[in-house]
């Protein structure tokens, strides 16, 4: 971008495009200067800054018609949204749903009709703008979006699904939001796809963002499976109010070089979070995990769980940092990180943190890089199973905690077949 | 007919020798009980048949008929017809032992010639049946969270859907009350014929009242001393393995 004026009246023209209102038109502008001034966030034992690509430059250009992708009908009855970058290819959300005002939908459409909530909540209650270079830069440069309400006392019954699908034919970044936010008692469960189509080389810096208030539940489980030529930053943070539970399941099945940030923050009493990841890492691609969870507010409890398993010449990072504060008095921090390694070439890195600020706390941590358990391979050779399959079991059976977790059969299954497709090639 | 026959067999468990040559001949048709003291390599020699890797062959053959199985790898061991039932088999989270019990099915079948799923359904419901075992069972991950009485179940349960040639059970009555002990040895009892031999190891005679055995031998000090009959097992359970030692004229000490 050659000069100031000229990237203010692209971001200008970019979000009236989307139809913000003005406040968020500034924002975008405040947030492009602020670029420059923040840092990278801090990620321990990585230098993703090295090879993460910040665009100022391709973020407007138009999606390419996709006429190749056909809708589905998904075979589930609950609400359902899929995206082409910021297009909807298809939705539905079940009247019910409708009638007690859940709302979902892209940020562009939800902001026609609720332009009010989501001013209040877009990068207010969880992801500040000015948090760090990063986050900045997602609000200048946001350029797809969805939106999920569910509000006070409304418990949806059946998963709500999302599948977005990055479209790489053009050197557009995907710089995807996704916001959530769950009312007072509210409770839902909700499952994520996120895809790319096409096979340009193409940055991404994705922020998604959970508000829990009040004594709200959400399961959150997703399959991320960006191309190998998709560089991104992926943040995905919450904040729990009293007595709310945000619980993760994260299969992070990228096959370029990706950061998975993962921040939960216990800020209320009693608060609590399960964050479970698995990751299967292949070719020469990097993936860090960075998961943290801050405990602030009395009887909090924060538990990290992290599988992985590495290929090829590939490089995975776990880092798994429980942190907490005075006065969160009988607070709990749990982590476990565990590597398998699987060729020679293969790097892993298992990195265990827990800061502690309060005595009367309970906290725990088990970290592991190695090889794959001999015992139950022999086990189910000693059945006539042959070596590579007994490993394919194994590698399952590693990474099978996230599988449970995924309330869709269907979508169990695409995770399952991922990871056989990666395997093909021990 | 097949045969299976142990021989000079020297095994050595993190550079200790344990199995000191021992010799043993079984055929189909055949039950065979192993019996003997603590630590007299009962449970080496059938980790060492079926190839565990923390057991090291210094010496000496194991043939099924006329094959050298200690050339062949474990899972290569299981397909040309042995089985292993253990005390402590692993729990694999994430798998469910149906899928298990059919991978291992499938492994023994040409591509072409995979088992039918509901042949094998009907299958494994019937050897469920037979076992006593929940129906749940079948979609529980592999062993995970069983307890010690379902595990060995489950052992029985994976040898009578694979159907083996020759079955090692090492200890699988350790630990059972009455009733699964009988519902176990029922289990084994179903397999008798002439194309199945199983070589039972135990500590007790008991399992051997519901499974009578055509054949006793008692391993000491790594090895086979004694062979006999039935009788065999009785006048150990009266007189314990210092009358064998001393009849014997062994220079071993006997820690029951």
């Amino acid at each position: 971008m050659s000069n100031i004026t000229e990237l203010n009246d692209k971001l200008e023209a970019h979000s009236q495009q989307l139809k913000e209102p003005a406040g968020m038109t500034e924002k975008r502008l405040k947030a492009a200067r602020l670029v420059d001034e923040l840092d990278f966030p801090e990620i321990e034992r990585s230098h993703y800054y090295r090879w993460l690509p910040l665009d100022t430059d391709n973020f407007n250009q138009p999606v390419k018609s996709q006429t190749e992708l056909l809708p589905v009908n998904p075979s589930e009855d609950g609400a359902y949204l899929r995206t082409f970058h910021n297009e909807i290819l298809d939705q539905y959300l079940p009247e019910e749903l409708a009638e007690q005002g859940v709302i979902f939908t892209t940020i562009s459409q939800a902001i026609e009709s609720h332009a009010e909530l989501i001013e209040k909540h877009y990068m207010t209650d969880v992801v500040a703008l000015d948090q760090d270079k990063l986050s900045a830069h997602h609000y200048a440069y946001m350029n797809a979006g969805v939106f999920l309400y569910i509000p006070e006392n409304v418990e949806v019954k059946n998963p709500i699904q999302l599948h977005m699908i990055q479209d790489a034919t053009s050197q557009k970044p995907f710089n995807q939001h996704v916001l959530i936010v769950m009312e007072e008692n509210s409770q839902a469960s909700f499952v994520e796809k996120m895809a790319t189509e096409g096979s340009e080389e193409t940055p991404a810096n994705i922020v998604i963002e959970i508000s829990a208030k009040e004594n709200s539940r959400i399961n959150y489980s997703t399959i991320d499976d960006l191309s190998e030529t998709t560089s991104a930053f992926i943040r995905r943070q919450a904040i729990c109010d009293a007595g709310a539970n945000v619980d993760w399941a994260i299969g992070s099945m990228n096959n370029g070089n990706v950061v998975l940030d993962a921040y939960t923050e216990l800020r209320g009493k009693g608060s609590q979070s399960d964050l479970k990841i698995v990751s299967l890492t292949h070719g020469d691609q990097e993936q860090i995990i960075n998961s943290h969870i801050l405990n602030i507010g009395a009887q909090t409890a924060g538990n990290i769980f992290q599988h992985g398993a590495i290929l090829d010449q590939s490089r995975l990072t776990f880092n798994a940092i429980g942190k907490i504060e005075k006065d969160a008095k009988n607070a709990d921090a749990q982590q476990e990180s565990r590597l398998l390694m699987f060729s020679e070439g293969a790097r892993g890195d298992a990195n265990p943190i827990l800061l502690i600020e309060e005595y009367e706390v309970t906290a725990g941590h088990a970290a592991s890089v190695g090889q794959i358990d001999e015992e139950q391979l022999y086990y189910l050779m000693s059945r006539g199973i042959h070596r590579k399959e007994a490993m394919r079991l194994a590698i399952r059976g590693f990474l099978g905690p996230v599988i449970q977790a995924i309330p869709l059969a269907s979508v169990r299954e695409e995770l399952i077949d991922n990871i056989e497709r990666k395997l093909r090639s021990l | 007919m097949s045969e299976l026959v142990i021989k000079n067999l020297h095994v050595s468990v993190e550079d200790t020798e344990i199995l000191k040559g021992a010799n043993l001949t079984m055929n189909t048709g055949e039950i065979h009980a192993v019996m003997g003291p603590n630590g007299a390599g009962k449970s080496t020699l059938a980790a060492a048949v079926m190839g565990h890797p923390a057991y090291k062959v210094t010496q000496g053959e194991v043939l099924l008929d006329g094959e050298n199985l200690l050339e062949l790898d474990v899972d290569e061991r299981a397909r040309a017809g042995m089985f292993l039932g253990v005390q402590y088999p692993s729990e694999i989270q994430g798998i469910t032992n149906a899928e298990f019990i059919r991978t291992a099915i499938n492994a023994r079948r040409a591509k072409d010639e995979q088992i039918n799923i509901m042949e094998f359904i009907n299958k494994l419901d019937e050897k469920m049946e037979v076992l006593e075992m929940d129906q749940d069972m079948a979609e529980r991950f592999l062993n995970e969270g069983f307890s010690g009485g379902e595990k060995k179940r489950n052992e029985i349960l994976q040898l009578l859907m694979i159907e083996p040639t020759f079955a090692i059970l090492d200890e699988i009555d350790s630990g059972l009350d009455i009733d699964a002990l009988r519902v176990v040895a029922e289990g084994i009892n179903a397999m008798r014929g002439e194309n199945f031999g199983a070589l039972i190891i135990t500590h007790y005679q008991r399992l051997l009242n519901y499974i009578e055995p055509d054949f006793v031998h008692i391993i000491i000090d790594g090895k086979v001393v004694k062979t006999g009959d039935k009788e065999l097992a009785k006048r150990l359970e009266a007189e314990g393995y210092k009358g064998i030692v001393e009849e014997l004229g062994l220079d071993v000490e006997i820690d029951e």
